[in-house]
């Protein structure tokens, strides 16, 4: 068998399987290394939070209000002002009011848009606020109810906040949901857009891993100096 | 466009990043088959069941005492090895406190070893404890002092506990280091393994993008009628 017609064979019928699959990867790789991290998760949308500073007088302690038996953790937070704790465990999330143990409720949309305001550092102002039932694909994996604030500016900037904690849970923009689309075409899974074991990336990205190899071993029998210096080496 | 020159350009850029484009198939394929449960550490540590005893909780006001602030920026209870301990940030720094005396609880050598056999799910012994004053290469993600409970294992396990805190902040086996070992070289971040937003790779990436696009040009024109025509008759 002749060598050069094997890499050429191996790196032109491989290449017509996976070639279109290996320009998306450049395509999405690019986007990827183009556009910095921080800017895709948003760090320019919000303010840092100042520090808190609690006065623990007169406070019950954390661990006397956790639910023996359930409750994993504790930590203290500031809510409407005051101090609250927030309590998670097996049953779920519960914040408490720090001084008297009593349950705490839920952030209304009044109380949401002061807070979204605060955080937000970007252009432009509340367009909507809503609360949802379900997680929208963009934070899935989130608990819910959450409040989801919209704002006017460039690339549909949204917040995602805590109504239990008043925290930023989650914050999305174009860029974010772009990169979003780059990594789904990038690992190859349609659908979650989560699993870089599937078996359609396994089989392609070996796949390309012969391409690439056939195509650097081609190099080797592609630049006439070679043919030139057999050439001479025979006279 | 001349099929010659688009040739000699695949062909010649090729050359310059060819060596990067195998490395980048390589290891996304690697990746790709590394299985992302075993490399985010699943299995190598059991959920610790939530031990309560039944010693009262201590009252806020020996742990202000304990801790000689009533000042805090932060205020965390957590269970470290089945105690349940609270985590205070003063300004004046960080303490962490039995929940139930309140006395101040210190992660030295043997606490660290402790914590990381009551979490161990494997079969394997403490091989040996190392102090790291700050995060090494594979617990990069946390912050401040480490001890790393190393275990006798096959797949190599290392636990890194939060000497501030207790808790173990990283899990590592070696199929997260055989994994994070290809994340470099597909971040071609060789130092820190952590930024893919450097030059090198923005200039290797737009380069591929060339290689990949003129490639599929190209496939237009290597493939005759008679290539497929063979194909159909090998399958007859």
């Amino acid at each position: 068998m002749r060598w050069p017609w094997l890499a050429r064979s191996l790196h032109k019928w491989l290449a017509l399987i996976v070639g279109v699959q290996l320009a998306i990867w450049t395509l999405t790789g690019l986007y990827m290394v183009v556009v910095h991290i921080d800017i895709i998760h948003g760090d320019h949308l919000v303010r840092t939070p100042p520090k808190p500073r609690f006065d623990l007088t007169g406070l019950r302690s954390p661990a006397s209000l956790m639910d023996h038996g359930s409750d994993h953790s504790a930590r203290l937070i500031a809510l409407r002002g005051a101090p609250a704790y927030v309590l998670d465990g097996a049953d779920g999330r519960r914040v408490v009011d720090a001084r008297s143990g009593a349950p705490l409720i839920p952030l209304n949309q009044a109380e949401i848009e002061p807070i979204a305001k605060s955080i937000y550092a970007g252009e432009g102002s509340i367009e909507t606020v809503e609360l949802l039932a379900e997680a929208p694909m963009e934070i899935k994996n989130r608990a819910v109810p959450i409040w989801r604030v919209e704002f006017t500016g460039l690339g549909d900037p949204t917040l995602y906040i805590s109504p239990q904690t008043g925290e930023l849970v989650a914050r999305r923009h174009d860029l974010w949901r772009a990169f979003d689309v780059a990594w789904m075409l990038h690992i190859m899974d349609y659908k979650e857009r989560t699993d870089v074991n599937n078996p359609l990336l396994r089989v392609v990205t070996a796949a390309a891993a012969v391409t690439a190899i056939s195509g650097a071993w081609l190099l080797v029998y592609s630049f006439p100096k070679r043919k030139r210096r057999r050439a001479r080496s025979a006279t | 466009m001349n099929l010659l020159l688009l040739r000699r350009l695949h062909k010649w850029v090729g050359l310059v990043l060819g060596l990067q484009l195998v490395i980048w198939t390589i290891s996304g394929a690697a990746m790709a088959w590394i299985d992302h449960h075993a490399v985010a550490g699943e299995g190598l540590s059991v959920e610790q069941p939530v031990r309560h005893d039944d010693t009262p909780a201590a009252p806020m006001e020996t742990l202000i005492r304990t801790a000689g602030s009533s000042q805090a920026e932060g205020l965390r209870t957590f269970f470290v090895d089945g105690r349940q301990v609270t985590e205070m940030a003063t300004p004046k720094g960080r303490l962490l406190l039995d929940a139930s005396t309140g006395a101040p609880i210190f992660i030295d050598k043997d606490k660290a070893m402790a914590i990381a056999r009551g979490a161990y799910a494997g079969e394997g012994q403490v091989g040996g404890v190392v102090h790291h004053a700050t995060p090494p290469l594979e617990a990069r993600n946390a912050s401040g002092s480490l001890w790393a409970v190393a275990f006798d294992d096959k797949p190599k396990t290392t636990f890194y506990i939060s000497q501030a805190t207790g808790e173990i902040v990283e899990q590592r086996s070696r199929a997260y280091r055989a994994w994070d070992f290809f994340w470099m070289l597909h971040n071609m971040d060789y130092a820190n393994r952590s930024s893919f937003n450097h030059p090198l790779i923005i200039a290797a990436a737009l380069g591929s993008v060339w290689i990949a696009l003129t490639g599929v040009l190209l496939l237009f024109k290597v493939f005759r009628a008679s290539d497929f025509t063979r194909l159909a008759r090998w399958r007859t």
